[in-house]
């Protein structure tokens, strides 16, 4: 590559040849001045085309940081790249370090998407729900804004798996949380908390909003019969708590334990309704003629 | 009096990540030089021809196109200091076009 190399520097040249990692040279101007065996195979492109390319200047900030390459062949790859100045043949330059890393990027993306949902529903899980709640509380203390919370438990479910099996049971799991996604805004977040049982987070609604939205919830679930195998189709009822943050209340258990206990009264006061948390076990809205169980 | 910066950003668009750079380009624009610029984002994958012309092999890479000299930067384009440094960057008007290197 460069014929008037010293001895060294052919030495050098030969590491860098053998070297897994992409090492580039780039001088004042943005130029590549020089680029290994592994950088050539990195930018999917000859030492011939690279030599003397207009890069421009790499910048790594304070460590590494993530490029994205756009081969000949249009497939990108992802690279870190760290780039540290340095002085070569008496002139400053930039030598780039490059690793490929797609692959990785990949696989903790698609972990951290799985870490955050529910497999069966695909909405956020158990853990997602907390960490989500607690965001919500903070940024409603700073606002002084409301926040509210639906808890919604299926109605004897347990019966509609032993009578109809679990393949369609599971069928509608899914669709009770297609149903609750599509009466919330874009804003709220639905999860599946438990077995059978969901939650909504309502950022900016009041009590009086959430109990419009879980009724509209529980009327769209009782409205519409799900498939039971075969040519079967059974009304399946919705359980409704719901709780809104107090001022002075800053714990998302807290505010979980009071949805559930309103949870718990709806239960208790037959089913298929919402209650308010703290009105007394006050059913609000109660189910139309379904009878209770 | 009408001299503004012409900057084309390029990027590989429709990732959190790429909108978040596209921010932050616009932010640091909109702070060093004060509305004197036109600043053209290109999606490499939607338009590679034109990345092409500019032989964009990395993204993003931010090109300064007018003042000239013609100037790129690449990497970490949340780095202000290295982005102003890099791209030669000063609000117009400022300084004669006789300080340019």
């Amino acid at each position: 590559m460069t014929p008037e190399l010293p001895a060294e520097g052919r030495e050098l040249d030969a590491l860098l040849k053998a070297l897994r990692d992409g090492i580039l040279v780039v001088n004042s101007e943005g130029e590549v001045a020089y680029a290994n065996g592994a950088a050539c195979a990195l930018l999917g492109r000859s030492e011939h085309e690279i030599r003397g390319l207009s890069f421009g200047f790499p910048i790594s900030g304070e460590g590494d940081t993530d490029i994205t390459i756009v081969r000949p062949d249009g497939v990108p790859r992802i690279l870190e790249m760290r780039a540290n100045p340095l002085e070569w043949r008496q002139e400053p330059v930039q030598l780039v370090v490059l690793r490929d890393v797609t692959d990785q990027r990949r696989m903790t993306e698609e972990l951290h998407r799985l870490a955050r949902r529910d497999g069966l529903t695909g909405l956020y899980n158990h853990v997602s729900f907390y960490s989500i709640l607690k965001n919500e509380i903070a940024r409603s203390n700073r606002n002084k804004g409301d926040l509210s919370l639906l808890l919604l438990d299926i109605d004897c479910f347990k019966r509609f798996n032993d009578a109809f099996g679990h393949r369609a049971g599971d069928a509608v799991l899914r669709d009770i949380a297609q149903r609750i996604c599509e009466e919330v805004r874009e804003i709220d977040s639905v999860c599946r908390y438990g077995g059978e049982e969901f939650t909504a987070i309502l950022p900016g609604t009041d009590i009086r909003g959430a109990v419009a939205v879980g009724e509209r919830i529980r009327e769209r679930i009782q409205a519409q019969p799900f498939p039971a195998g075969g040519d079967r189709s059974v009304p399946v009822t919705v359980s409704l708590g719901a709780a809104s943050l107090w001022a002075d209340e800053s714990t998302a258990e807290k505010l979980v334990e009071r949805a559930d206990a309103a949870l718990y009264r709806a239960k208790n006061l037959g089913r298929n309704r919402l209650v308010i948390a703290d009105e007394q076990g006050q059913s609000v809205h109660e189910g139309a003629g379904i009878p209770s169980v | 009096m009408d001299k503004k910066y012409l900057l084309k950003l390029y990027i590989v668009g429709g990732t959190s990540h790429s909108e978040r750079v596209v921010a932050e380009v616009r932010k640091i624009c909109e702070e060093e030089l004060d509305h004197h610029y036109v600043l053209e984002v290109i999606d490499v994958l939607e338009h590679p021809a034109l990345a092409e012309d500019e032989r964009i092999i990395a993204t993003p890479t931010l090109i300064k196109v007018l003042p000239e000299p013609l100037r790129r930067v690449f990497g970490d384009l949340s780095d202000r200091e290295a982005v102003v440094l890099g791209l030669d960057l000063r609000p117009l008007g400022d300084t004669p076009d006789t300080d340019v290197p």
